[in-house]
């Protein structure tokens, strides 16, 4: 059961520094995949949407401790993405295919990134519009590519979700 | 029952983030998250060493170089400085404050995506405080956002929420500068009657007390009237290319 717990907070520590020292490195015009979305879109997949909704609350909130935006914005929506996503997979019983997690990891930078945008955008001369198809859109395809890229190394081709007991 | 027991977790979740997000601003929160980055960032700073090695012992070479050179330019110029005082003394010129620079290593860019930002390894006890413009040799990168100890998260001036008070050069007519997206930045404030060039500089103004006046922000691109016909709106690209920061100076001027 520790392992259970451990391994999710590992993994969303050694992806957070992979996402502050490497992004700069793998950065395409600025744009840089959001890596702990990613697995929080996998984990809820695997583990179901009570699991994805706790691992999305920490990484959120390691997120919105080191970076600068307010504290519980990211937190807000991983969690939300996480448990919403695995609630999904859970009543439709699906098995989450490549092309699943790509489009449902593309559909969350959006969502996230939107809720974001609406917060920090709020008195910016910044147009709603342009943040969108300038940020956010090509995140989602570069974000939705590197899950792709990873489901193809890793030989992920999806998982019946199951429940962990400790999280039920 | 089941139901909600079912929707619980996620209510109680949903709820403490909203509590977050509200009480996000206090003092406790603030210095609580300043001490968990200076941990994040001890961690990350050996590995981001590690990954620039190769790159600064080929910077170092090309340093020693133009080291040499500029030692030969710093003699040239060390009779001007010699007139300098003597000058000032006769223009009654009185020194209001002095500048001095603080480097600081870059050590990856802010993982949040609610904030245009990097990470530097510096903080409260190399004396950055709160708003201390952030530059490089190419011109303004932003402002210190946030202190730890040891470490200093940047606010970048491709951040939306950032507004650097700029003139042009030429004519030195003043405007407010901020973020266009796509990593662009625009001027605004400037009155139609104006006489603009593409390839204008753009520098700080010194208005608003935060960044000394003169400081690089970028060159004009382009420029149209806005929506009131009144003002231009001009486009401006930055000096610094935001993409590749590895070495930051933040200025520290003590009156």
């Amino acid at each position: 059961m520790i392992a259970e717990i451990l391994r999710p907070v590992a993994t969303c520590l050694i992806l957070l520094l992979v996402d502050v020292v490497i992004s700069p490195w793998i950065s395409v015009h600025g744009w840089s995949p959001d890596l702990l979305l990613i697995y929080v879109i996998f984990y809820s997949a695997q583990k179901g949407k009570n699991a994805g909704l706790l691992v999305g609350l920490f990484a959120g909130l390691l997120q919105d401790i080191t970076g600068g935006a307010s504290l519980g914005l990211l937190a807000l929506s991983k969690s939300n993405l996480g448990f919403w996503f695995g609630f999904w997979i859970e009543k439709k019983g699906v098995n989450p295919s490549v092309w699943l997690q790509c489009v449902v990891v593309f559909v969350s930078v959006i969502v996230q990134n939107t809720w974001v945008g609406l917060i920090t955008l709020q008195g910016s001369e910044i147009e709603f519009g342009h943040y969108i198809f300038g940020d956010v859109l090509p995140i989602a395809f570069y974000s939705a590519f590197i899950t792709f890229l990873i489901m193809l190394f890793t030989g992920n081709n999806g998982n019946k979700p199951k429940k962990i007991g400790a999280l039920k | 029952m089941n139901a909600i027991r079912q929707y619980l977790l996620w209510f109680i979740t949903t709820t403490t983030c909203f509590i977050l997000i509200l009480s996000s601003q206090t003092t406790q929160g603030k210095l609580l998250r300043d001490r968990l980055t200076d941990i994040f960032v001890a961690t990350a700073h050996p590995i981001t060493s590690t990954l620039k090695f190769t790159k600064i012992w080929r910077e170092n070479r090309e340093l020693r170089l133009q080291l040499a050179k500029l030692s030969l330019q710093v003699a040239a110029n060390y009779q001007g400085q010699a007139e300098l005082p003597r000058l000032r003394k006769m223009l009654e010129f009185k020194d209001k404050s002095a500048i001095s620079l603080r480097s600081a290593e870059v050590i990856g860019s802010s993982p949040s995506s609610g904030l245009s930002g990097i990470i530097v390894n510096i903080g409260a006890e190399d004396n950055v405080k709160f708003n201390q413009p952030v530059i490089t040799s190419d011109g303004v990168v932003g402002r210190v956002y946030r202190v730890g100890e040891t470490s200093t998260i940047v606010q970048l001036l491709t951040d939306p929420n950032l507004g650097v008070a700029g003139k042009l050069m030429s004519s030195g007519e003043n405007g407010i500068l901020h973020s266009a997206g796509r990593g662009m930045l625009q001027l605004h404030g400037l009155p139609i009657s104006v006489k603009i060039s593409i390839g204008d500089t753009v520098v700080t103004s010194g208005l608003g007390g935060t960044f000394p006046q003169g400081l690089y922000l970028g060159v004009v691109k382009d420029y149209f009237p806005s929506s009131n016909e009144w003002l231009w709106d001009i486009d401006v690209v930055p000096s610094v290319n935001f993409l590749n920061i590895e070495e930051v100076f933040i200025v520290q001027i003590t009156e």
